[in-house]
């Protein structure tokens, strides 16, 4: 995980309006993609994820910056001649050839020997279990067949990327959830590096070695998961990944890791490790509904918490989810998984506690 | 159901209307082509292959039949090819005149043509001095044909995702490799059609060719100016029965091929899924 494979140097790219303005689809920018990583670029519609990808698919050009695949600048060369290959949101079969002839494209045009295309063929078919279905036009086969057909078309080059655009956002809810785990185990069976493209979190989460988080054509935060998860960077990732409370909140100290913050009229302490910030700043304390417990009564714990009206419940199988109105007037969410025994359940109007632990909250400063 | 046979006879009755108004003419024309008499008139004098022999021999009708089908042929060619990439061009790209030159290029389609004929005249004779020839027929018959080709072929691309290229050049094909292995196959049912519909819009065409035709012509004013010559009028209609059915051959093919591509799409995806 340590020799980089595809390395952005400076990149940005601006895009001209229709009245003329230009608009910044990206910001110039450093990223390093490592060799044998599932990278995910993950952001919402417009936060320049699918132009970074076509920038490294050679589809369109950056304004600014340097694009290195193995350490060569890949600036002058074409699409055609670049060691990646990528697989498209619609799939883009070829739709006049079959589904072997499909295959088969990218090592005709690289003029690989017939016999040894066959060979290459059938493997990469076997690969995504299509075998059977050679004859087959793109139009006569479902869409997750269309999907692996992609998937084997771009992996049967052996290309040193493999570029996903939205692989499977075409595909409902049941088969994406079966496609990600299929893709997670055929990108560590053919250890191609993947870099993936995808507005949902969840997808980003299961499936990524580590994820670049987007938005408005910046890169907010590059890590694993359970960093991004856990120790978002900003407001912004913090609420795009997962379900975030965010609680307002006004700094009274600040001693060597510990922050002392008020929330109304009550004080709590949580971890925070950076500089920068000074009493009487204000902040926002983010933290998630599952690390938050509701508790009858404040049984004098060492525990930071908050008092609360509870206000709603929702029984959701696996846990229930409440909502707490605080003192403040800012609502917070708390999820609880349904043990079974000795479990507080609250009814609607209750006055609660919601505790937490100092290490779970998150200090954001913008 | 006879119920229901009843409450539609209206509308059957209309559809037989429609159809007797729309075939009745052309019937007539191909009953009056094997009738025995130089006067086309009923009754009927009896079953005749005379005119359709008598037309074996007519050699300037030849002569304009197969300059009909030269013209046709090079200006559907044309036509199709300055259509196919004026479509191109309309659909793939954001270019500063693109509205205009689509309203633009549309115009010969719903300008008269005996007006552009007139125009035509005046700019090949007194502008540019020309000679009328085959050649400035087919020309014009080209400008005819292109926004009707540029349309077809517009209509099929629209459909045609732009990702193809590009999977294709992802694939490592070059520009030249994709055109030739991608765009073209894709895209050649509308090609096929937007030739055959050229092909029959200049063998049909008459107001315009009339106008700017010099010695040599085409079918269409050569037998309208043989109605001159009443006896020989059933060669006209054994030879209009004739190419009626050719033109019908080649419409009813030309609807095949663009229904082919779209109803292949459409009784699509087994949903059989693994």
């Amino acid at each position: 995980m340590s020799d980089t494979i595809i390395e952005l140097r400076n990149i940005s790219k601006q895009y001209r309006n229709p009245d003329g303005g230009m608009v910044d689809a990206l910001y110039p920018a450093d990223l390093s993609i490592y060799a044998g990583e599932f990278f995910t670029l993950l952001g919402p519609s417009g936060c320049g994820k699918s132009t970074t990808l076509r920038i490294m698919a050679g589809f369109e050009a950056a304004t600014s910056g340097d694009i290195l695949i193995k350490n060569q600048s890949m600036l002058k060369v074409p699409a055609y001649h670049r060691p990646v290959n990528m697989v498209f949101q619609d799939y883009a079969l070829f739709p006049h050839l079959t589904i072997a002839k499909n295959v088969e494209f990218g090592l005709e045009m690289k003029k690989v020997p017939k016999s040894e295309r066959e060979d290459r063929v059938q493997a990469a078919l076997d690969m995504v279990q299509l075998n059977g279905l050679e004859r087959r036009k793109p139009n006569q086969l479902s869409g997750g067949q269309r999907q692996r057909v992609a998937l084997a078309r771009a992996l049967v080059n052996e290309p040193s990327v493999l570029l996903l655009d939205e692989p499977l956002g075409a595909l409902d809810l049941k088969l994406r959830r079966a496609m990600q785990a299929e893709l997670k185990q055929l990108q560590q069976q053919v250890g191609i590096t993947f870099v993936y493209v995808t507005h949902d979190q969840e997808e980003a989460l299961a499936m990524s070695d580590r994820i670049a988080v987007m938005d408005g054509g910046r890169y907010l935060q590059v890590d694993t998961p359970q960093e991004i998860y856990e120790h978002p960077s900003t407001r912004f990732v913090a609420d795009f990944i997962g379900e975030t409370n965010f609680i307002s909140a006004t700094l009274n100290s600040h001693v060597a890791d510990l922050a002392n913050v008020q929330i109304g009229s009550q004080a709590v302490g949580v971890v925070y490790r950076a500089n920068g910030i000074y009493p009487g700043d204000e902040v926002t304390l983010a933290i998630r509904p599952e690390k938050l417990r509701l508790e009858q009564n404040a049984n004098g714990t060492e525990l930071p918490q908050l008092t609360g009206t509870l206000e709603q419940a929702m029984y959701l199988g696996t846990d229930t989810r409440f909502v707490v109105r605080m003192e403040t007037g800012e609502s917070l969410v708390v999820r609880e998984q349904n043990q079974m025994v000795n479990d507080f359940r609250p009814t609607i109007g209750d006055a609660v506690q919601v505790q937490f632990t100092a290490e779970d909250a998150r200090i954001l400063t913008d | 159901m006879t119920n229901n046979r009843l409450r539609n006879l209206p509308g059957y009755v209309y559809l037989a209307l429609v159809l007797i108004f729309l075939y009745l003419p052309i019937a007539l024309l191909f009953v009056l082509s094997f009738n025995d008499s130089a006067v086309m008139a009923f009754p009927l004098r009896g079953f005749t292959w005379h005119w359709y022999q008598e037309l074996l021999g007519a050699g300037e009708l030849w002569q304009a039949t197969r300059n009909s089908f030269i013209v046709a042929f090079v200006s559907a060619f044309f036509a199709t090819l300055l259509g196919a990439m004026a479509a191109f061009a309309i659909v793939r790209y954001r270019f500063r005149w693109r509205d205009s030159l689509l309203a633009l290029s549309s115009i010969p389609l719903v300008m008269p043509s005996i007006v552009l004929g007139a125009g035509l005249l005046i700019l090949f004779r007194s502008l540019m001095g020309f000679e009328l020839s085959l050649g400035l027929i087919t020309a014009s018959h080209i400008l005819i044909s292109i926004p009707a080709c540029m349309l077809i072929v517009m209509a099929r691309l629209a459909g045609f995702s732009k990702n193809l290229e590009e999977a294709a050049m992802d694939l490592g094909a070059t520009p030249w490799q994709t055109l030739l292995r991608v765009t073209l196959p894709i895209s050649l049912p509308a090609l096929l059609a937007a030739f055959l519909v050229a092909f029959t819009t200049s063998f049909d065409e008459y107001a315009m060719t009339t106008l700017i035709t010099g010695t040599e012509t085409t079918l269409p004013v050569y037998l309208y100016s043989m109605l001159r010559f009443p006896r020989k009028l059933p060669i006209v209609l054994a030879l209009g029965s004739i190419i009626i059915v050719g033109t019908s051959v080649i419409i009813i093919l030309a609807e095949w091929l663009r229904s082919a591509d779209t109803t292949a799409n459409k009784n699509s995806a087994v949903e059989v899924d693994r």
